[in-house]
């Protein structure tokens, strides 16, 4: 089995939104679409999805819809608005900064 | 709105997650996993539904109002749950919180609420005190007030006042009415800065020549009752002694005059004071002079320039042959200050002043034992609730939540308690503004009656929401705070196991009882010595035989009749009221006995022959009254005569004094045919002694022996204007009201009858601070052992409860039952012992403060404080015996099992 990891602090805004960027999405789509992507790596507990979504939507990153689902249920659909774009754009853009830079002193340092 | 969309987002979110665990669940299932399984493992895997829903409320926008709304709900509920709890805690509370508030509303009418003047913080009363009284007086002559009007470095304006009288008035020629009146000078009004609502005020112009401008400024009391409001004045008049005033104004609501507690309902020029007081002559006329700072000038300076104007015109008054001694005399007699009259002035203020601080503290030694009861009923209900508690916190709720939620609980108790408190303080603040209304008959004398405008204002709102918060909070706080850190684990398990930790866990429930034991015995002496002190001054021997004797106070002055043209009205109310059947005696007099104030003259005593020991200077009441007073009062004449129709203002003049200068001037020799002579200018040899009365009490039933003297009416004419005549009846003096009032409507049907009273009553409204400190008091002591009973019993019935256990076994091991109880009893006792050890110190430390109101008892008084720490004792063990005998007759095989 793969080994699961903890998401570093503040990585989740920028996962959901980059997932969310890509078109409207319920919270349990959100979680398996994270999972699937990170190839089961990355395990978002649900106790810190909903608040995280939550907290996104009353900054106006994301906004929400109730929609007809294909359960039948009306859902929850998830949409990045242009303010959560800008941020994902720029947190990516941080991370990308980021995750070189401590890449390249993981390497050089040894 | 916030409530709806918390209502709405609520759903929302519970409408997500089902969602969620809805497509978990379809995608197990699509995995080979049984539907129940697959339901199972996806809440398991989802991991407590209730702590995400609670982050996901505590990052939405109106967190903190959904949260006081959810908090509130719930707590609406479990006091729904518990009403005898919440009924047994509000009500306590509210009768707390109506007490101070309505305390709070008498302060705020007599010394907080400030006059509706521009700046009144400028505004300053011309006070003087003297040695002979303890109340203060703001008496100036018009000549003085002249003076201190020149004093335009300090003051922007100085205006004299009249203090408001009451007089029957005509409105339009019908209705006679009783209303009060005033005069100022022109300036009054513009210099207190208050405008008229309707209408003009008097101005300047108004108090130019004497006479010429009959008008009137009436109140918005008046306006209202009278008026009925209407918006249009003009052309309407009121009659006040024969003279048509035109009403020109209105002045605003909550203008009632600068002298606190006696509210003026019309204001007249003070240049028609010769038809006003036509027994007053414009020389001797006086007021009370207010002044208004000048912008920069500071009160010392203006007070000390207003002291030197005050001490010439007192040197002056002793002619030109003052000597030194009599001038320094003079200094150490009176003195003027300057008072701050931001809140107007009052003569009342301190005569209210201790009574009122007394009351302070008692009502708020009620709260705090409201308080403290409702803290402990709270703690043992917290207690009860831990499980419930401990379920909440097991299942995600944070320790704060819960704080807040048992904070939230006691300040809704609050709320409510302040609401039903402020309802109740309204009828408390009518009842105590009726009681001190009804203070004695008697205009010459500082009457200790008030008039409060007792209408609810801001202060008295935000006092009674302070005081609200600042209780919900006090009382709320320990069982929040110990709600918080229950123990989980042993919370959920067995309650049995936890009971020995629980026994140091309510230590503070104990010291709660003690200090509630303590507080208690402190308001149930306090009670006791006011009760004492109003019973022993309502059964004070007065040397005068009190039953079957009434008074009928009438105001002939007020119709304008004064001085010699009364001697006939005198006269033919002695024949007509003394000749009805049933009336053993009656005899008028000017001033009236007992009416409730200090002497009215403190006149000087000098005896022909008599040399005073320096410093040794003696003061004296008197009267002036008809043949037969004595007989009518029940005084006994100890030597001599009484006066007769041969004392008249031809014959010799005479007097009759009481024992009490008898003993001082001729101690064992015979005062008969001895000189006296009373007042500064006296020389001892204006008046001849002829007879010597018995000692009775004068003004009021606590004051000692006091020099009393009283001169024949046809001989002091000058004082004549008020007239109380004494009846002394052979039936119950009541039932002589009616016919009374008949005859002397008879004999003059315009003389104004102000009241007639039997002497029971006349005490009773000369004992009104008293009355007012033991009432309340009394009362209020009965709640507080009606509240430590209640605490103890709370607190008991809980601590059994927890000890069914232990109980059980040493009944089991043979403890009888009588044991059982007796054990706990004994707990509850020795509780309130140390209650009552702590309290005892404590009632010594308010002794200073209660020993000059009390009468005929002392703060310490061993019988007092016995009595109340046997009842508190007897009441801790009567609260405790019902739940000691519930707990011995449990059967030891379920008190066993009993977890």
């Amino acid at each position: 089995m793969t080994k699961k990891m903890e998401l570093l602090r503040g990585t989740l805004d920028m996962l959901i939104l980059r997932v969310v960027a890509l078109g409207p999405i319920h919270g349990y789509g959100i979680s398996q679409r994270l999972k699937q992507i990170s190839r089961n790596v990355l395990d978002v507990r649900q106790g810190s999805l909903y608040p995280a979504l939550h907290r996104l939507e009353k900054e106006r990153l994301i906004s929400a819809e109730w929609l007809d689902s294909d359960t039948g249920h009306k859902a929850k659909f998830y949409c990045i608005t242009p303010a959560g774009r800008k941020r994902l754009a720029s947190e990516a853009a941080d991370w990308e900064t980021l995750s070189n830079a401590i890449g390249f002193v993981l390497r050089t340092a040894e | 709105m916030t409530w709806f969309r918390t209502r709405r987002a609520e759903g929302q979110l519970d409408d997500e997650i089902h969602d969620h665990l809805r497509r978990l669940t379809a995608d197990y299932i699509r995995a080979g996993i049984p539907p129940d399984a697959a339901r199972r493992r996806a809440v398991l895997e989802f991991g407590g539904a209730d702590l995400a829903k609670e982050e996901c409320r505590d990052v939405r926008s109106s967190r903190i109002a959904s949260q006081i709304a959810r908090d509130l709900s719930y707590g609406f509920r479990m006091l729904r749950k518990s009403p005898g709890f919440t009924a047994v805690t509000v009500l306590s509370l509210a009768l707390g919180i109506a007490a101070n508030t309505t305390i709070f509303s008498a302060i705020d009418a007599l010394v907080l609420r400030p006059l509706p003047a521009r700046n009144p913080d400028q505004l300053v009363a011309f006070r003087i005190d003297d040695r002979f009284h303890n109340t203060p007086n703001y008496v100036t002559s018009y000549a003085l007030y002249e003076r201190y009007c020149a004093l335009t470095d300090f003051f922007s304006d100085v205006a004299l006042i009249t203090p408001a009288n009451r007089a029957g008035i005509n409105f339009d020629g019908v209705a006679a009415i009783q209303a009060r009146v005033a005069l100022v000078t022109g300036n009054y009004f513009p210099m207190v800065g208050v405008g008229p609502a309707l209408g003009s005020y008097l101005t300047s112009d108004d108090t130019r020549v004497f006479g010429a401008r009959p008008v009137a400024v009436i109140s918005d009391r008046l306006w209202r009752r009278e008026l009925l409001g209407t918006p249009s004045i003009a052309g309407h008049q009121l009659t006040l002694l024969g003279v048509t005033y035109s009403i020109i104004g209105v002045m605003p609501h909550g203008f009632s005059g600068s002298e606190a507690g006696k509210p003026v309902d019309v204001w007249i020029p003070m240049t028609m004071a010769e038809k006003a007081h036509p027994e007053r002559s414009w020389g001797r006329f006086v007021g009370n002079a207010i002044g208004r700072l000048k912008p920069g000038a500071s009160r010392a300076q203006a007070e000390a320039a207003a002291k030197v104007i005050f001490r010439q015109s007192r040197i002056e008054s002793l002619g030109a042959r003052a000597t030194p001694q009599q001038i320094q005399a003079l200094d150490a007699e009176a003195w003027l200050s300057l008072e701050p009259a931001a809140a107007g002035y009052s003569t009342q203020r301190p005569l209210f002043r201790r009574p009122l601080v007394i009351l302070t503290i008692v009502v708020a030694l009620v709260l705090l034992i409201a308080c403290m009861n409702a803290a402990n009923l709270l703690l043992a209900r917290s207690e009860a609730r831990r499980r419930e508690i401990a379920v909440r916190l097991a299942i995600g709720a944070g320790a704060g939540r819960i704080a807040a939620q048992l904070l939230t609980e006691s300040l809704l108790l609050a709320m409510i308690a302040g609401g039903l408190g402020l309802a109740l303080a309204r009828s408390g603040t009518v009842a105590l503004a009726a009681m001190v209304r009804s203070g004695p008959v008697g205009a010459n004398v500082s009457s200790i009656s008030l008039d409060l405008d007792t209408q609810m204002d801001w202060r008295i709102l935000a006092f009674t929401i302070g005081i609200c918060l600042l209780n919900g909070i006090l009382f709320g706080l320990p069982p929040a705070f110990r709600g918080s850190r229950v123990a989980l684990a042993s919370s959920l398990l067995a309650r049995g196991a936890d009971a020995h930790s629980t026994g140091g866990r309510f230590g503070v429930g104990k010291a709660l009882l003690v200090a509630q034991v303590a507080a208690t015995l402190v308001l149930v002496v306090a009670a006791g010595l006011f009760v004492r002190t109003l019973r022993n001054l309502q059964t004070e021997n007065l040397g005068l035989d009190r039953g079957h004797l009434l008074q009928v106070w009438t105001a002939p002055n007020q119709a304008g009749r004064t001085g010699a043209r009364l001697i006939p009205l005198f006269e033919k109310t002695q024949q007509r009221l003394a000749a009805l059947p049933g009336v053993l005696a009656a005899s008028p007099s000017v001033y009236g006995m007992l009416n409730g104030g200090n002497s009215y003259v403190g006149a000087d005593i000098h005896v022909q022959g008599f040399q005073a020991p320096p410093g040794d200077m003696q003061h004296c009441e008197g009267d002036i009254v008809m043949p037969h007073y004595f007989d009518a009062a029940g005084m006994r004449l100890l030597a001599g005569r009484d006066f007769n129709t041969g004392d008249t203002e031809t014959s010799p003049p005479v007097v009759i004094i009481n024992e009490t200068i008898a003993r001082h001037f001729f101690a064992g020799e015979n005062p008969l045919d001895r000189r006296i002579g009373f007042g500064d200018n006296a020389t001892g040899a204006e008046m001849e002694i002829v007879g010597v009365v018995s000692a009775a009490k004068h003004s009021n039933p606590r004051e000692g022996d006091r020099m009393v003297q009283f001169t024949p009416y046809r001989q002091d004419t000058r004082h004549l204007g008020q007239m109380a005549v004494l009846v002394r009846t052979a039936g119950p003096p009541a039932s002589f009201f009616h016919r009374i009032r008949e005859e002397l409507r008879a004999i003059d049907p315009d003389l104004p009858i102000v009241k007639i009273e039997t002497m029971d009553e006349q005490i009773a409204d000369a004992l009104v601070p008293e009355r007012l400190i033991a009432s309340l008091a009394g009362w209020l002591g009965v709640v507080a052992v009606i509240l430590a009973c209640l605490g103890v019993y709370g607190v008991m019935s809980y601590k059994v409860a927890l000890r069914t256990n232990e109980l059980g076994i040493r009944i089991a091991l043979g403890a009888t039952r009588a044991g059982v109880i007796g054990l706990v009893v004994r707990e509850s006792l020795r509780l309130a012992a140390i209650g009552v050890l702590i309290g005892t110190p404590l009632l010594l430390w308010g002794k200073r403060l209660m020993g000059s109101m009390l009468f005929g008892v002392t703060a310490s008084d061993p019988l007092t404080i016995a009595a109340a720490a046997v009842l508190l004792l007897a009441v801790a063990a009567a609260a405790t015996y019902l739940p000691a005998l519930r707990v011995s007759r449990v059967d030891p095989a379920i008190a066993l099992r009993h977890d």
